[in-house]
């Protein structure tokens, strides 16, 4: 255990652009599942608000260390290539030295940051609001056939103008066959 | 007849797809750069926490506000949620690494005889011998040059401070991240509704 220990403290300290890669996943997982938490405690939350913002928390989570994951990593590889390749020096240092090694350790670490805010500030939010008002869309679909309160203030389900909801059959038999239609 | 023989030459280059055409022109960063990088190589969790909540309380508000897959009311419920998120998200994420690395650095920090913390220009100063020993197998291991063990030496505070407030933060997420927010949430819709009203008012005055 001890040695464990010794070896990840020494490995990150040495390769920082790693350790803030892996500890930012490791802080968005906590982060997520605490905001998840904290809507689904709050009572000042609409119910129905609730349906879109839930799946919207776990999605956000997943989408940020997923695509964290997925643009930071190759990014910070990339970095390397083209730093080893010669693509990108350093004017009047020699490879291979502890200053060169500094410099690309700095690059490293300025990839890992751009990754971390391209993914986390404007893909996740793009994706995570697709994916959560989908889940809301769904949810609003399963509501549909259901239709019991007919009342003459009431417009029925079956029209297109109640909420863009397009027109369903099974809406259309559920209106006709309400026992409190009056025409 | 041409093309097939340019497909086969791709293919034959162990199955890879050849990106040859797409040659960078190399770049050589000067002083200014290298001065940039060396600091940047030296980035806590704290600034890269402090780099994502500027850029997340700036970008997404403004992505969830034009968001035209929700009605109106959950966009501005989505948008507000985020800008709370970022700036409770970003304060407690550097409260805790701070105060984490700061109990990590006096931990390490340099004792005169008397055990009193040795201070340089008001800064505390690092014991790296202390560190070397304390970590003495795992540094063993890496095989570094002088200069960039000192270096990984100066950084391991910093490391053992922010997997510490990993940790600490499973606790801050719940106590203190999700009701803050919820709060903050709260402040700036009411903050929004009266700004709205006092516009709406003020323009309604105009008109008559």
């Amino acid at each position: 255990m001890n040695n464990f220990i010794q070896k990840t403290v020494a490995k990150y300290a040495n390769d920082n652009a790693k350790f803030l890669f892996i500890t930012a996943a490791a802080g968005w997982f906590l982060a997520s599942a605490a905001q998840t938490f904290g809507i689904v405690v709050n009572n000042k939350i609409d119910k129905d608000e609730k349906k879109f913002l839930v799946p919207q928390e776990i999605c956000d989570g997943a989408a940020n260390i997923g695509l964290y994951a997925l643009v930071t990593a190759p990014l910070i590889k990339t970095t390397d290539k083209l730093v080893e390749s010669g693509k990108i020096s350093f004017k009047n240092i020699q490879k291979n030295t502890p200053e060169f090694d500094k410099l690309r350790g700095g690059a490293r670490v300025l990839a890992s940051l751009a990754g971390a805010v391209l993914s986390s500030s404007i893909l996740t939010p793009l994706i995570r609001n697709k994916i959560g008002s989908m889940a809301k869309g769904e949810d609003i679909k399963q509501k549909t056939p259901i239709y019991n309160n007919y009342t003459p203030y009431y417009q029925p389900f079956f029209q297109k103008s109640y909420n863009k909801i397009p027109t369903r059959m099974n809406s259309y038999l559920a209106f006709t066959k309400n026992s409190n239609m009056k025409i | 007849m041409v093309r097939r023989s340019m497909i086969t030459r791709v293919q034959s280059n162990n199955n890879k797809v050849n990106f040859g055409a797409l040659k960078l022109k190399p770049i050589e960063l000067g002083k200014n750069a290298q001065t940039a990088l060396g600091k940047i190589n030296d980035f806590s969790s704290i600034h890269q926490r402090l780099a994502i909540g500027t850029f997340g309380l700036v970008i997404q508000p403004m992505i969830d506000i034009h968001n035209k897959e929700v009605d109106e009311e959950t966009r501005k419920t989505s948008a507000v949620r985020s800008a709370a998120k970022a700036i409770i998200g970003t304060a407690t994420g550097i409260v805790v690494r701070g105060a984490c690395m700061k109990a990590s650095e006096l931990k390490f920090a340099k004792r005169d005889a008397l055990g009193k913390i040795v201070k340089e220009n008001g800064k505390l100063v690092l014991d790296e011998q202390k560190i070397k020993n304390t970590f003495k197998e795992g540094f063993e291991h890496l095989n570094l040059d002088e200069k960039t063990l000192s270096d990984s030496v100066k950084r391991v505070p910093s490391v053992i401070g922010t997997i510490a407030a990993l940790g600490v933060m499973i606790i801050t997420n719940f106590v203190v991240d999700a009701p803050l927010t919820n709060i903050t949430m709260e402040k700036i819709n009411k903050f929004m509704e009266e700004h709205f009203a006092r516009k709406k008012q003020s323009k309604g005055g105009a008109n008559e």
